[in-house]
């Protein structure tokens, strides 16, 4: 199955789910608008919609590109997870609470408005399966606050309290806590796993990368929902929009924190074009032995933070030419002398080990000249730098005239040093990178027989 | 000084007796938020960069003013700063804890002036809410932070000299209205607390994300302090290259940061400024290899390469957002006023102030650096250089806040040994004045003002 489809099969899944739990939600229980008498129960619903609105039509980018409306799913659960409305132990046989098909309903609108206002602001939408997850996730909240609790009384739920359970503050936060809970991983969950089908990474890398990355701001979401689903109970609707004040200032807290990863990745791609500017190296060499060594990388489930050094490792490795008095034709160091290519492997890493943050990419710098070979001697050699090697001789041989018969020959090139300069693992991951990507043919690889 | 800590700390403990006097306060929810408050006061951190910091002792002695009333707000506010966990001179730590239990107290009278109510039931309605908890607690609030900056201009005037009122505006202003988020977390700890009854729990659900918030912004601020010094190590490290360019990056930096000083640069303009004088020869590093070496007068040969540096220093570093308020200064560290400079012949005030106030650290440290050419010139001589340069190359101005802040410290010259100066033969530097001149005679007569 190719990557495309599955990514399609994936899609598909969330959005019948949604569907289906949206379906039963609306059959069970209908999409009544609550009558006028119950001004609390308007302003509930008014505040929250205006905040999924706001909130989604500007979505922060979190972490690494990864796009998110964390303010918006919040309000969304906290909406499915209020239970108590000020006023309300007045007529206590009267539900004061809107029904579970009009939140969902609301929920949906509102992310639809906020979809046409950030379709007006940037030219982009939420996508169907975006959509899909969030509804999904707000049905999972509703059928939680639905289940019978373990008291043995009939009808007895978080949203109904018939039993003393929720009159303990307790006790009602955190099972509020574990519904919220519960919600915000099943998130996460799809999140990773369309990352994982998307990038092609291991489902369980992909989940371990993601609950690090979003872990803080989903314990915010977390709280933050049941703040404002207690708080209703003293203050109504207006708890929305002051509660989620603190998940506020988190939001801004982790979007900084991605404006110092920028700044380092934007920091190393232009340092990968001083050699460059230097003419020392062909314009665009660094990045496309970066891409292709990250894929390669990929090949061998290497998680994120490894891959990560393994992109700066590759835009970096030609650093040291900097040192030279004149360029290489080319820029080519795959033509070059063993010694030569070990001293300016040796500059750039010395160079690198200088810097607190890049310092530990200086090993795999500076091993990229050594040969396979060496390893018997010199013991494992790190896999970014056997990568960089294979993928930096690969680019040096095919260079920017690019054809089927050039790639297969450059290939052929470096099959005949594989075990001796090259490591052959890499070179057989790279011909499946190459494969996939539909540079080479399946014939073409079983030819090379790596 | 001991005198005035001496007079804050008995205010202090009158109030909080009256306090306790007026309202007797649940001394378990007391103990709660002195351990809160202390926690937060020992992991408050400085230098957050351009973040808006969120103090969580702030937030908890503002919920204390509404739960404790004012003696038990004495009492938090006072231990909080007292057990403060970081080291601390023990008179500042006397100074904060009196000034907090002050603060405390006087909120938490002007609180209940402003018809606050202490200890909310859970029965009553938002709009009760509103007027015995909000409206109160955020006017106790304001009158807490004009005391707080007060108090702080008789503390600036006692040690620095200097007027109160002056000292404590530039508090105030300094705060910002984010210090408002202050007042706001905190009635919502009150909230939750009372109206809605879950008590200490409320602080695990709402101070989680603050210290969530606090962590990630100390972590984000040493990344960030990381990443700057990753950028001058590497820029320094680049410089190695060539032995008559070792340091000039980081000497052309602080000869700005002097400067900036005395032309009374904002802190956000010199940390641009700081940038840019690091990088403002990240060009020349690429290309310097291309560079023809040789004596006797510049050519133009070596004009022709070396008037490209600006554009490829800029080019490199165009994709970087962080650089970009940084980039004009490097694109214009060449330009003269008289328009015959490069790379775009501005003229005057059309050259962004970081410019001009490289060219002149460019200069300045070029004449006091040894040459092939000629041995390094000593602080007034260069200076001289400089004043007759002024109008024509230079800014007058620039030029003569170089000297002032040369006043306060001296310069000394760089010296290359001899032995360097034979193994790298002889290499013209491009920041010498004389080039400067050279490339401007041959630059055509300035046709009036350019557009």
């Amino acid at each position: 199955m190719t990557v495309a489809s599955r990514a399609l099969h994936l899609r598909q899944a969330v959005v019948l789910a949604a569907a289906l739990l949206v379906a039963v939600m609306l059959v069970t229980e209908p999409p009544v608008p609550p009558p006028l008498s119950q001004p609390e129960v308007w302003l509930l619903l008014v505040l929250t919609a205006g905040v999924i609105v706001v909130a989604d039509s500007r979505p922060v980018v979190v972490a690494d590109g990864r796009e998110s409306a964390p303010v918006g799913l919040t309000a969304s659960l906290a909406l499915a997870m209020v239970a108590h409305l000020p006023d309300e132990s007045q007529v206590p046989e009267v539900r004061e609470l809107p029904s579970g098909g009009l939140i969902v309903l609301v929920v949906g609108l509102s992310m639809a408005a906020g979809s046409w206002l950030r379709l007006r602001r940037e030219g982009r939408t939420w996508t169907m399966p975006e959509v899909a997850t969030r509804l999904l996730v707000t049905c999972l909240a509703l059928a939680l606050m639905r289940m019978p609790l373990p008291t043995g009384l009939p009808d007895d739920s978080l949203v109904s309290g018939r039993s003393g359970w929720t009159s303990d503050g307790w006790t009602l936060a955190l099972s509020l806590m574990v519904v919220a809970g519960l919600a915000v991983v099943v998130q996460l969950l799809v999140w990773s796993a369309e990352r994982s089908v998307r990038e092609h990474i291991l489902l369980r890398h992909a989940v371990a990368e993601e609950f690090i990355a979003l872990g803080p701001l989903g314990l915010g979401m977390v709280s933050s929902a049941v703040m404002i689903a207690l708080a209703a109970r003293a203050v109504g609707g207006f708890a929305v929009p002051v509660f989620v004040v603190p998940l506020v200032l988190l939001v801004l807290a982790v979007r900084g924190q991605s404006v110092v990863r920028a700044a380092q990745r934007q920091t190393v791609y232009a340092l990968s074009r001083l050699t460059d500017e230097g003419g020392f190296t062909s314009p665009g060499h660094a990045a496309r032995v970066a891409r292709l060594a990250v894929q390669v990388g990929r090949e061998f489930g290497m998680p994120e933070p490894l891959l990560r050094d393994v992109e700066y490792a590759a835009l970096l490795h030609d650093l040291g030419q900097v040192s030279l008095d004149r360029p290489i034709p080319g820029g080519a160091t795959v033509h070059i002398s063993a010694v030569d290519q070990r001293r300016m492997a040796a500059t750039g890493a010395a160079l690198l080990a200088r810097t607190a943050e890049l310092s530990r990419l200086s090993a795999i710098v500076a091993h990229q000249a050594t040969p396979h070979w060496r390893s018997e001697q010199l013991g494992e050699l790190p896999l970014g730098s056997r990568i960089v090697r294979v993928v930096n001789a690969y680019d040096d041989l095919t260079g920017t005239a690019d054809t089927r018969a050039e790639r297969v020959e450059a290939l052929q090139r470096l099959r005949l040093s594989a075990g001796y300069d090259y490591d052959p693992q890499v070179l057989a991951a790279l011909c499946k990178v190459l494969r996939r990507g539909g540079q080479i043919t399946q014939d073409d690889v079983v030819a090379l027989d790596v | 000084v001991p005198v005035y800590v001496a007079v804050l700390i008995l205010v202090a403990a009158a109030l909080g007796w009256t306090g306790l006097l007026t309202h007797s306060p649940d001394w378990s929810t007391v103990a709660v938020l002195t351990f809160l408050g202390a926690t937060g006061a020992s992991l408050s951190e400085r230098e957050l960069g351009p973040h808006l910091g969120v103090s969580f002792a702030t937030v908890v002695l503002a919920a204390a003013v509404a739960l404790v009333g004012p003696g038990g707000a004495v009492v938090v506010g006072f231990l909080s700063h007292l057990l403060n966990i970081q080291p601390e001179r023990p008179r500042t730590r006397l100074f904060n804890a009196a000034m907090t239990g002050i603060l405390a107290g006087v909120g938490g009278f002007v609180y209940l002036a402003a018809g606050g109510e202490i200890g909310v039931s859970q029965n009553s309605s938002q709009w009760d809410i509103l007027v015995t908890v909000a409206v109160p607690l955020v006017i106790g609030y304001a009158a807490m932070t004009l005391l707080n900056t007060l108090l702080i201009g008789v503390m600036i005037r006692l040690v620095q000299g200097g007027p109160v009122f002056a000292s404590a505006w530039t508090v105030l202003r300094g705060l910002g209205w984010g210090y408002l988020v202050h007042v706001l977390l905190g009635l919502l700890l009150v909230i939750l607390w009372e109206p809605v009854g879950i008590a200490e729990f409320s602080a695990v659900l709402i101070l989680g994300p603050l210290l969530l918030v606090q962590w990630l912004l100390s972590r984000d601020a040493s990344e960030r302090r990381a990443h700057a010094r990753t950028v001058s190590t590497l820029m320094a490290a680049l410089e190695l290259a060539n032995p008559y360019s070792v340091g000039h990056s980081a000497r052309v930096a602080a000869l700005c940061e002097r400067m900036g000083r005395t032309l009374g640069v904002s802190d956000a303009d010199a940390e641009i400024l700081h940038y840019a004088a690091l990088l403002h020869d990240l060009g020349l590093v690429a290309t310097a290899p291309r560079l023809p070496r040789g004596s006797g007068p510049v050519n133009v040969t070596y004009l022709a390469a070396v008037v490209e540096h600006p554009e490829a220093g800029v080019r490199m570093l165009q994709d970087i957002d962080f650089l970009a308020p940084a980039l004009p200064g490097i694109l214009h560290h060449h330009e003269r006023m008289d328009g015959r400079g490069y790379p775009a012949g501005l003229t005057g005030e059309e050259i962004p102030l970081t410019a001009r106030m490289i060219a002149v650290a460019d200069a300045f440290d070029s004449l006091t650096t040894t040459r092939s050419y000629r041995p390094a010139l000593e602080q007034a001589a260069a200076l001289a250089e400089l004043r007759a340069r002024a109008g024509s190359h230079l800014d007058p101005k620039v030029v003569q806040a170089l000297e002032q802040s040369l006043e306060e410290k001296p310069w000394s010259p760089t010296l290359i040994a001899d032995v360097v100066l034979h193994q790298t033969g002889d290499v013209y530097d491009h920041d010498d004045p004389v080039v400067s001149d050279r490339y401007a005679s041959w630059q055509p007569e300035v046709e009036g003002t350019r557009a």
